[in-house]
C-alpha cells in the first residue's frame, strides 16, 4: 500500500473512532439566540448548502419571509423582502451555525432549540424543536396567523417545559434511544415513532418533576403524545454532534454533512474541511398524500434531515423498518437489497445500531466518496416530498447525486495527491 | 426451410434480481412481479481522470 492510501486508512479509522466514540446527549432546551453559535435577532437559517435569495425554492422563501413576520422583524413580506435584498435579515445555512433542520429548516432568534452535547469531544450541535404533525408546517415553508400562534405557544409554553424536564433529567442519551428505536422498526428518519416513544418514556419522571400538575404540562405532554416525530429533530442534532469532531481531519474521505436546500445538494468530506461539493438536487421518489399532487408539484430535495443518513441511519438501513417500505411501493427483499449496497460505499458498520432482520447485522456507517465513485452507489436517503409552494406532500426515497462526490474526489487528489 | 423458435414457458412465480439498468426492473413491477433491483455501474461511470485517481486513491 503507497504511504499516501495508508494515511487515508488511518484518518478514516480515526474519523471512524470519533463519530462511533461520540455520546451525544440531549442537555437542554433554549432560544436559538441564547445558544446557536452567531446566531443574531435578525439572521433566519435555513437547510444547507447556501443559496442566494432568488434562486431559492418556494419553501424557502416563504419559510423566511414566515419567520422575519413571526419574529416581528418585518411588517408584510414585500418589507421582509426588501430587508433581505438590502442585507438587513442575514440568510445562512443552518450548518453554518452548528445546526441542522428538517425541510426548510427555518430557524430564528426565538426558535426553541434542542441543545445536543457530544460528551466523547466537549462539542454542541442543535436542531429546532419539532412543529408537530401536519402538512402545514413553518418547517415546511408555509406560514400564516395560526402558524404563528402556534409557533409562539412553542416558544412560550412547551419550550420552557421542555427545558426544565431536560435539565431536571441530567441529560437524556440519544444514542442508546438510536440502538432501541431501530430493533422497535425505526430507521430514525421517515420512521420515529419508536424512538419519540422512548424519548416520551425517558422524560416522563423529569416532566412530573419539574413541573408537578401545572396546566402548562398538560398542553404541552398534549401535543407530545400527538407528535410522532418529534423526536426526528433530536436525532439530527445528535448526528451532526457525532460528526463535528471528524470535520477538518487531514486525509479523511469520509462524508461529514450532507443536505439539500431544494436546488442543490451539497457534501462536506472530513479530509476537505467546511468546503461544500454541489449538485442539482434529484426529485424524490414516492407517494405522494392526495391524488392531485404529482412530480409537477414537487420541489427537488429538501433537508439537513439526511445528516441521519450521513451516520447510517435512514436510507441505508432501511431493512430496520419494513413499514417505510409502503412510501416507495417496495419489499422487505429491496429493503435489504438496499442496506447491503449501502455497505459497498462506507467504511465500516454500527453495532450500536444493528438490524434484526439481517441478523443483527451493524448499520453501513462512514460513507467513503472513494467507494462511491469506483462503485457508482449514490447514498440512498430516505425523504419528505416538498410542495413548491410550501407544504407537505409525501414522502419516498431519493439518490444523492454522483457529481458532488467526483467534485470531492478530484478536490481531494487535487489537495493529497 | 423455417427457422425454429423456440418457447419459453416462464414459473408463474418469478423470482428476479436486476442489475444495472432499472428500465428492466420497472417493467417487470408494472407487469406486477417482485423484482430486487441493485445499483450497478461501471466504476466511476468509466472516466478515466476518476479512475486514474482511484488507483492512486483507493
Amino acid at each position: 500500500m503507497s504511504v499516501l492510501k495508508e494515511k487515508i486508512a488511518q484518518a478514516n479509522f480515526q474519523a471512524l473512532e470519533l463519530i462511533l466514540g461520540a455520546q451525544p446527549r440531549l442537555v437542554d432546551v433554549a432560544p436559538a439566540l441564547e445558544v446557536v453559535p452567531g446566531m443574531t435577532p435578525n439572521t433566519i437559517l435555513h437547510s444547507a448548502p447556501a443559496i442566494e435569495w432568488d434562486r431559492m425554492c418556494g419553501p424557502h422563501r416563504n419559510g423566511i419571509i414566515g419567520a422575519a413576520l413571526w419574529e416581528g422583524i418585518a411588517d408584510d413580506a414585500a418589507h421582509a423582502e426588501q430587508m433581505i435584498e438590502r442585507g438587513e435579515i442575514i440568510i445562512a445555512p443552518c450548518h453554518h451555525h452548528d445546526s441542522v433542520g428538517a425541510g426548510a429548516g427555518i430557524t430564528s432568534a426565538s426558535t426553541p432549540m434542542l441543545v445536543v452535547e457530544n460528551t466523547s469531544a466537549g462539542n454542541r450541535a442543535f436542531s429546532c424543536i419539532s412543529e408537530g404533525g401536519g402538512l402545514r408546517l413553518l418547517k415546511w415553508g408555509v406560514y400564516d396567523e395560526d402558524i404563528g400562534k402556534h409557533l409562539s405557544w412553542q416558544a412560550q409554553v412547551l419550550g420552557p417545559v421542555l427545558r426544565d424536564a431536560v435539565r431536571a433529567s441530567g441529560g437524556i442519551d440519544i444514542k442508546g434511544i438510536i440502538s432501541k428505536a431501530v430493533q422497535m422498526g425505526d430507521e430514525c428518519h421517515n420512521r420515529t415513532i419508536a424512538s419519540t416513544s422512548l424519548f416520551l418514556r425517558a422524560l416522563l419522571e423529569p416532566l412530573l418533576e419539574s413541573r408537578g400538575d401545572s396546566p402548562e404540562l398538560l398542553e404541552s405532554v398534549r401535543f407530545l403524545v400527538a407528535a410522532d416525530q418529534f423526536f426526528l429533530h433530536g436525532i439530527m442534532a445528535a448526528a451532526k454532534a457525532m460528526l463535528m469532531p471528524a470535520a477538518g481531519l487531514e486525509y479523511s474521505t469520509v462524508v461529514t454533512a450532507m443536505a439539500r436546500n431544494g436546488v442543490e445538494f451539497g457534501i462536506q468530506v472530513a479530509g476537505l474541511g467546511d468546503q461544500w461539493f454541489t449538485a442539482p438536487a434529484n426529485n424524490v421518489e414516492g407517494l405522494f398524500f392526495r391524488s392531485e399532487w404529482g412530480h409537477e408539484h414537487a420541489v427537488p430535495d429538501l433537508g439537513d434531515s439526511c445528516i441521519t443518513e450521513t451516520i447510517g441511519l435512514g436510507g441505508f438501513i432501511q431493512a430496520a423498518a419494513p413499514t417505510v417500505q409502503q412510501y416507495v411501493q417496495g419489499n422487505m427483499q429491496q429493503a435489504i437489497a438496499n442496506t447491503l449496497e449501502m455497505q459497498q460505499i462506507c467504511v465500516t458498520s454500527n453495532n450500536d445500531v444493528q438490524i434484526p432482520a439481517m441478523d443483527f447485522a451493524g448499520a453501513p456507517v462512514g460513507i467513503d466518496i472513494r467507494k462511491v465513485v469506483q462503485t457508482g452507489i449514490a447514498p440512498l436517503i430516505d425523504t419528505a416530498i416538498t410542495h413548491k409552494q410550501g407544504g407537505l406532500i409525501g414522502a419516498g426515497q431519493v439518490r444523492a447525486p454522483m457529481a458532488c462526490f467526483e467534485q470531492a474526489l478530484k478536490a481531494f487528489a487535487g489537495r493529497y495527491q | 426451410m423455417m427457422p425454429t423458435t423456440a418457447t419459453v414457458t416462464l414459473p408463474e412465480q418469478l423470482v428476479v434480481i436486476n442489475v444495472g439498468l432499472e428500465l428492466f426492473a420497472d417493467t417487470l413491477r408494472e407487469q406486477q412481479q417482485t423484482v430486487t433491483h441493485v445499483q450497478w455501474e461501471p466504476p466511476a461511470q468509466g472516466d478515466a481522470e476518476l479512475l486514474d485517481m482511484l488507483d492512486a486513491l483507493l
